[in-house]
């Protein structure tokens, strides 16, 4: 089990989302990559150093993160809708 | 024949999923998985009429595989093989109707299917049950291949679906989010900072 740490841009994004089932399956995901960062289909984002993967959520949604095995974390570094993000 | 207004929505929605898929879905359960998808992603209101259920493969509904099979029998999808891993299309005017739906949507509706469906359309069929196990477990819990599917092991190999490039201004946008990151702006999640209890 990884700790969770997650940026204030993503805090804010989840503060401000106004769909409680999302924002409850989003929550389920972030427990999820707690357990096992590596437990959804994920993309790893070329040529980005510390490396970082996106995965999609419900409804379109996109989450990066990164996982530091050495310092025993991952950091939830953006969530947002599909328009927000380039891929 | 008189279409139900039940039947008619299901058939619509199996008419957007082939014509969304450059038609041809692989298999029964990846169908399922599809259909399954667009009514808890995007179609709420079909989740009553489709009453999908725990299975051993994940989600299943028995009116869909009826209405699926109906569909079948009147020679609008056809087997493109009958081998164990059976591979399906629809014929020009049933994709036909399909397109006609999909136009009739509102924008952000054709947007939330064209991206669902080209999402887990790079997916093979492990990587869906595995997005759907973990993203809606109440539908894992009678799955026979769960514990393979979500063991760390499995996961770690499975679920890599390869590198993705981001032009320059994502790229810088992240860059200054794990910037302020090191700056402090990050704190411990607690999920009780965003839910709120429920009775």
């Amino acid at each position: 089990m990884l700790d969770i740490k997650i940026s204030e841009n993503a805090k804010s994004f989840l503060e401000e989302l106004d769909d409680y089932e999302l924002l409850k399956k989003i929550d389920n995901a972030i427990l999820t990559l707690g357990r096992n960062p590596k437990a959804f289909p994920s993309k790893k984002i070329a040529n980005h150093n510390p490396t970082l993967y996106r995965i999609r959520l419900p409804k379109s949604h996109r989450l990066t993160y990164q996982i530091n095995y050495k310092k025993n974390y991952i950091l939830i570094v953006k969530i947002g809708s599909r328009d927000k993000f380039y891929d | 024949m008189t279409t139900s207004p039940n039947l008619k929505e299901v058939k619509e929605l199996i008419a957007l999923v082939f014509q969304q898929s450059d038609n041809v879905i692989d298999g029964n359960i990846r169908f399922t998985k599809l259909i399954f998808l667009l009514t808890h992603e995007v179609f709420p209101e079909m989740q009553e009429l489709l009453k999908f259920y725990p299975d051993n493969y994940g989600p299943n509904s028995v009116p869909m595989v009826k209405i699926f099979n109906n569909l079948i029998d009147e020679d609008l999808i056809y087997w493109l093989d009958a081998g164990k891993d059976s591979h399906y299309a629809a014929e020009e005017e049933f994709l036909k109707y399909g397109e006609e739906i999909y136009k009739r949507l509102p924008k952000d509706a054709q947007e939330e299917v064209s991206i669902l469906l080209h999402d887990i359309n790079e997916w093979t069929t492990d990587q869906v049950l595995i997005y759907i196990y973990n993203m809606y477990p109440e539908y894992a819990v009678n799955g026979r291949r769960k514990n393979e599917l979500m063991s760390p092991q499995m996961s770690s190999v499975a679920n890599n679906l390869g590198k993705l490039t981001l032009p320059e201004e994502e790229i810088q946008e992240l860059n200054d989010i794990i910037l302020e990151v090191e700056q402090g702006k990050v704190s411990d999640y607690n999920s009780s900072d965003f839910l709120i209890k429920e009775d």
